[in-house]
């Protein structure tokens, strides 16, 4: 099993599930960081909210996360500068600024015990291959009022060509800041946890349809990572994941700071994370489509053994792997969706922490109807196509080629007893495929292998133990039941018949 | 150009079948085959068009274009439905097949006469 740090060292926020039917001003759909920091920020202004949140609050993708915060973007500041302007660019740099800014005011004003701490951030290239990449960034970050300084050292244990380091950027633990920030709700918020959203009903008040209880909400904010529905949307987002593991070191020096490597697949991402029990050393690494993993390859293990190569490792306390979806123009999509008061917060690359605490800042402002300088260049509905014309195609085409999988015949296995224990593998009963599962105590179950989101064929995720859909995103349990991702119900159930 | 179109749009007619069987037994149309139904199915109608527009032929074709037309109108709403995982009517899949069904026999007889 995975477990993230950051779910393991939070407290849990212990919600009640909803059990009756309630009427809010405000219903969120997701209790993590953009969740719960949104409903903070209305139930200031004294708005009548209410979270929505499928499991613990701060548990799912938030504790997925890095856990660093930081002005810069994934995708590099002046790419965005060169695809819109600099204007953009400026507002990109001065709105993640100001969020980071934020959550340390939120940490210190009720003492959220988050390990909250300012670091620099340093983007470093190993082979000289990305220098330019790098002298680029740096006059960017410095057009944009940020103090960069060059580097040819780091405490990481190799040799660096080039470097720049800014100071002033940030660490925390994410799940325990959210966690923290719940406990600090105003009484006009309430959260509920275990509490999926199956269904919203559109209309002049939403009904958002729960297993227990109804919400009727006059306005509805999915912070729920990538909508919930089907929606355009979803042509522009492209879901990822990528893998992370926090070690014990036996020997040798924890790094201090946000290392980035300008061009390493294997430890894009380094950091120390230090807690009661001691420090531990997160190297995150490997990217791939969801539901697009290469099969024949151990990512976790990878991981391991390419850390192993510059530390002297005493074990690996938590594995764990992250979904992120990249934005066809490179910007995040905030703001009302193509549904009348229908909110969206989506598209955050790999940089959610803080863009989901800019989506926070935003959706207050638009919620209370106060001007927001930054709303217009995250708008939902922007149209760009020919700034998202590459992207789009080409993931959009990957799509298809996903569709175009799905044809009679095309099942991984003819018979049950071809999964083994702890796989997952599609199968095809009475001319249908079906997701079948074999737990590592011999139990089969199975569903129906049609995603439903959008009708894809989902495949296991062998490293997660979970069906995961390659066209948009959503992830579902070994028994059908949604994990992540624009699906709103359980992947259909169906009875194994064992003489298969 | 009128017998490639011909054989598209039989090709999809076949596919369509399949489809539609699918759907009356209420499982799921496998979507490389849906895709495949209506890459013919569009394919065929544009070279009717395109067939319509620069023949000088005295029969055109535009009765069998409106007739495909219609039938790929509801196939869109179909497919809509069904790329969303929602149930598709049983009687508009049976209505759409009937009429696509009914312009390959249309645009035959016109051909063969």
């Amino acid at each position: 099993m995975t477990e993230s740090i950051w779910k393991a060292k939070a407290s849990n926020t212990k919600a009640t599930p909803l059990t009756k039917d309630i009427e809010v001003e405000v219903a969120i759909v997701g209790g993590g960081i953009t969740g719960i920091t949104t409903a903070y920020l209305l139930a200031e202004e004294g708005i009548q909210v209410a979270v929505l949140e499928s499991m613990s609050v701060g548990g799912g993708t938030t504790a997925g996360s890095t856990g660093n915060l930081y002005t810069m973007v994934d995708n590099r500041l002046h790419h965005i500068q060169a695809k819109f302007d600099d204007n953009t660019a400026r507002k990109v740099a001065e709105s993640r600024t100001t969020a980071v800014d934020l959550i340390e005011d939120l940490v210190f004003r009720h003492e959220i015990k988050c390990s909250f701490k300012r670091q620099p951030w340093i983007l470093y290239s190993e082979t000289g291959e990305e220098e330019e990449m790098i002298k680029t960034t740096k006059e960017t970050l410095k057009r944009f009022g940020l103090e960069v300084q060059d580097i040819t050292s780091t405490s990481l244990p190799f040799s660096i060509k080039s470097g720049i380091r800014v100071e002033n950027q940030a660490q925390f633990n994410p799940a325990a800041f959210v966690s923290g920030l719940a406990q600090n709700l105003k009484n006009n918020c309430r959260i509920y946890e275990n509490t999926p959203v199956h269904q919203i009903e559109k209309g002049a008040t939403h009904i958002l349809h729960t297993p227990n209880a109804k919400v009727k909400a006059a306005k509805v904010i999915l912070a729920t990572h990538t909508p919930k529905g089907v929606y355009g949307l979803h042509t522009t987002l492209f879901p990822h994941r990528e893998y992370a593991l926090a070690a014990r070191l036996r020997s040798g020096d924890y790094p201090e700071g946000i290392f980035w490597s300008a061009e390493s697949k294997t430890h894009p991402s380094l950091r120390t994370y230090e807690t009661e029990e001691g420090k531990f050393l997160i190297t995150v690494g490997y990217h791939h489509k969801v539901g697009q993993e290469d099969k024949d390859k151990d990512y976790f293990e990878d991981l391991e053994k390419n850390l192993r190569k510059y530390y002297d490792v005493e074990a690996v306390a938590y594995r764990w792997s992250a979904q992120h979806y990249k934005p066809a123009d490179g910007l995040p999509y905030i703001g009302e969706s193509t549904d009348d008061r229908i909110y969206v917060a989506t598209g955050f690359s790999t940089d959610g922490l803080t863009y989901g605490v800019v989506s926070a800042l935003i959706l207050r402002d638009l919620l209370t109807g106060r001007d927001n300088e930054w709303a217009e260049i995250y708008k939902a509905k922007r149209f760009t196509p020919l700034k998202s014309a590459k992207p789009f195609l080409k993931e959009n085409l990957n799509v298809l080629g996903e569709y175009l999988k799905d044809y009679p015949g095309s099942a991984e296995a003819e018979k049950f007893s071809e999964v083994k224990k702890g796989e997952g593998k599609i199968v095809e009963v009475k001319d249908e495929k079906w997701a079948v599962h074999r737990s590592e105590d011999g139990n089969l179950c199975a569903a129906s292998a049609v995603c439903t989101h959008m009708d894809c064929i989902v495949n296991w995720n062998n490293e997660e133990k979970t069906w995961d859909c390659p066209c948009h995103g959503s992830r579902f349990k070994p028994n059908g039941e949604v994990i992540e991702g624009p699906a709103f119900s359980p992947l259909d159930k169906r009875n194994i018949n064992p003489e298969k | 150009m009128i017998i490639a179109a011909i054989t598209l749009i039989t090709f999809a007619v076949i596919l369509g079948s399949y489809l539609l069987k699918r759907i009356l037994q209420k499982k799921h149309p496998p979507k490389a085959i849906v895709f495949a139904h209506g890459a013919c199915a569009v394919l065929g109608i544009i070279l009717i068009l395109i067939y319509a527009l620069t023949t000088d032929e005295h029969h055109k074709h535009w009765d069998s274009f409106v007739i495909f037309s219609i039938a790929a109108i509801v196939g869109i709403y179909l497919f809509s439905r069904d790329i969303r995982h929602k149930n598709v009517p049983k009687w508009l899949a049976i209505l759409h097949g009937s009429v696509g069904l009914f312009g390959i026999v249309w645009i035959l007889t016109h051909v063969l006469h």
